[in-house]
């Protein structure tokens, strides 16, 4: 068993170079920056095309070896690579960690990431998730919440903001679970030593490891950038992105301390893309959402439970 | 230095590691400054700062030639020892 994380003992080793272009306040790049602080000198990253694509790795920050791929193919690059350092005799050395959006992973890149987790293969997926596609002006992904407002689920008359519930959205850890992955996760920004152990614990694993990370984008969501970081502890504390860890597919871990039921009103009011939610005429969807958030944690818990 | 045989490849970018650094910030409002009487030294602001930053050798100093005056540090710091400074 390896000791975690303190923040005495983290390394100071910094990866990133600043000066990378992007908005302030970024989540995403909070969570490349930790990655990289864990996997150290010796990380080949693979980077779907996306938010840190752009404002990260065309910005010439990583200090370690990096390769921007396509949406789709990230996982077949990962696949690549790993096969690659095996034939070499390399592959002890060093951390092979796939960084793509929910966007690049819960819609797009899901049949290479699929295969690859299907052969084996040793690599670490972590997926920054802000919930669209917001490099590109913040239309809805497979990760977009109910009620949100975004370019292409946008609030008129008839719609109010995206329509599909919170209940039939993509659970992208369940869904790796499902394949019988050996560690996959869901981590959050504001809890960074919390973060940053579980990127320990799955790149000591030989096999595929997920990790999906909630990264809250000030510029789409619509708060200020000082409050990336808040945002984040209020999804987990209202339950709606609550952490939780499944080995093998089978035992599940969940968070129950931090996660400890805040109404979620309180996360929806400190969101642009949720302002239309306050209306009196939509109580109801605010109702709606609660009951889909309790929901979906007590099949967490009953999960959990076994 | 050889060519890197990338290089010579039509269909290959590359970018520097570290290319970022010659981005410095221009265009800031206020600037976040650290009150060394206060501080605890605990390192919570050198792990959220998103640039990564801000250094914690002996005191915590913040780099002002690329900080962009995002605020986490000053919201998230928990003896209110950072705050912002009027730049122009």
């Amino acid at each position: 068993m390896t000791t975690n994380y303190t923040i005495k003992t983290l390394p100071d080793l910094e990866q990133v170079a600043p000066g990378r272009s992007g908005c302030d306040g970024c989540g995403a790049v909070m969570a490349a920056r930790w990655i990289s602080k864990i996997t150290g000198q010796s990380t080949i990253m693979v980077n779907a095309t996306g938010c840190m694509c752009v404002n990260y790795g065309y910005a010439g920050a990583p200090l370690h070896p990096y390769i921007h791929s396509l949406f789709e193919n990230t996982g077949s690059i990962l696949s690549g690579i790993d096969a690659g350092l095996r034939a070499l005799g390399k592959r002890r050395e060093v951390n092979l960690v796939g960084l793509a959006g929910d966007g690049g992973t819960v819609d797009i890149g899901f049949q290479s990431l699929s295969g690859a987790v299907e052969r084996q293969h040793r690599f670490l997926y972590v997926c920054y998730d802000n919930e669209g596609y917001m490099n590109t002006g913040g239309q809805r992904s497979g990760a977009t919440p109910y009620g949100s407002n975004t370019a292409t689920t946008p609030v008129g008359s008839e719609q109010q903001g995206e329509g599909l519930s919170l209940l039939r959205r993509k659970n992208m850890v369940l869904v790796m679970a499902a394949h019988g992955i050996p560690y996959a996760a869901t981590a959050s920004i504001a809890y960074p030593l919390d973060f940053m152990n579980k990127v320990k614990k799955a790149i000591e694993i030989d096999g595929p490891t997920y990790l999906h990370v909630l990264a809250p984008c000030p510029t789409s969501w619509g708060f200020a950038s000082e409050e990336s970081v808040k945002i984040g502890k209020l999804a987990v504390e209202t339950r709606f992105a609550p952490l939780y860890e499944v080995e093998q597919g089978k035992k599940i871990v969940l968070d129950r301390r931090r996660s400890k039921g805040t109404p979620i009103i309180e996360y929806l009011k400190a969101q642009k893309r949720f302002s239309h939610l306050l209306k009196p005429e939509n109580q109801h969807r605010v109702d709606e959402i609660q009951s889909q958030i309790d929901e979906s944690w007590r099949y967490l818990e009953s999960l959990a439970q076994e | 230095m050889t060519h890197p045989w990338y290089k010579s490849r039509p269909f290959s970018a590359w970018i520097p590691a570290g290319l970022s650094a010659t981005h410095k910030v221009g265009d800031r409002k206020e600037r976040p400054v650290v009150d060394e009487a206060a501080c605890s030294m605990c390192g919570l602001c050198w792990i959220y700062c998103p640039e990564g930053i801000i250094s914690r050798d002996a005191r915590i100093q913040i780099n002002y030639e690329y900080c962009r005056g995002c605020g986490i540090c000053i919201e998230e710091c928990p003896k209110h020892a950072i705050s912002f400074e009027d730049e122009r």
